[in-house]
């Protein structure tokens, strides 16, 4: 058995988690490679079958290295030196992930959904931080217009979430 | 002629549920509608969003309502017919809460 401890982070947040993973030695590195042949009729359809993440191949962050398909590498890319430094890296300047970029929609017209808008307030009911949203400068301030717009109104409440929000189990 | 949306909180009757018509916002939505009609506007939409539970309890004529009726109504009319329509919903009884948009000119809406 080997294990192996990782400094990793969430993104979008500042939060250090102590990642202590083990693997077998004898787990193929890759996991769900394509065995069609070429010329069959569906080794067409799903050309990445073979870089697909399924719920029971979870592959730790740090054994997955910055190669993607059809690109050269060379063997020190599958370092877990490499890996790790990418991974360093990332926590300085982590990838932002702006949802309403993701669907091109302005965060305006969902000034009536308290379901959407919770997701951007706190549990005392306070418009969350950029750090915390991810969003971008222009949607951040168009989520918080949003958000004052309903609860002037009386969609959104002041001091705690909408009942309507979405809640974690 | 400019775009605007208007957003309506209207008091549920006292044995509303959540399938019964909505009588009180049927009647205001008529009203505001007429007024628009009337000065050569465009109704575009009327959409509800059902009885809902309000944010905070909300406190009217000294009756309080912690379930509201919401609904929209979006329309193309002229700028002097938003007093009127304000006058309208603050007089009535029945609206609690109000807000008058305005979605866009008609410039922007061809552009």
């Amino acid at each position: 058995m080997f294990t192996r401890k990782f400094f990793s982070s969430i993104e979008n947040n500042s939060r250090h988690v102590l990642q202590t993973v083990s693997f077998q030695r004898n787990r193929p590195f890759c996991t769900g490679i394509s065995l069609q042949a070429p010329n069959t009729q569906n080794s067409s359809v799903r050309k990445n079958a073979g870089f697909q993440r399924r719920s029971d191949s979870f592959i730790p962050p740090f054994l997955v290295p910055n190669v993607t398909e059809g690109q050269v590498y060379s063997p020190s890319d599958l370092k877990f030196e490499t890996v790790e430094a990418r991974n360093q890296g990332n926590f300085f300047n982590p990838k932002r992930h702006d949802c309403f970029k993701a669907a091109n929609r302005s965060p305006l017209e969902f000034w009536k959904n308290p379901v959407v808008l919770s997701n951007f307030i706190t549990e005392l009911g306070r418009i969350k931080p950029r750090a915390d949203t991810g969003l971008s400068a222009k949607n951040q301030r168009l989520v918080s217009r949003a958000i004052r717009r309903a609860r002037a109104v009386g969609v959104l409440p002041t001091k705690h979430k909408s009942v309507y929000a979405e809640r974690e189990k | 002629m400019v775009l605007y949306e208007l957003f309506c909180i209207t008091r549920p009757a006292v044995n509303a549920t959540r399938t019964s018509a909505p009588v009180s916002a049927i009647s205001v939505a008529r009203n505001c509608g007429k007024t628009i009609l009337d000065s050569k506007g465009v109704v575009v939409d009327i959409e509800s969003m059902g009885l809902k539970e309000l944010a905070k309890p909300i406190k009217k004529l000294n009756s309080k309502h912690n379930f509201g009726y919401w609904w929209t109504m979006s329309f193309y009319s002229s700028p002097t017919v938003q007093q009127e329509l304000q006058r309208i919903l603050r007089l009535e009884p029945t609206v609690l809460r109000y807000s008058l948009l305005k979605k866009s000119d008609k410039l922007n809406h061809l552009g």
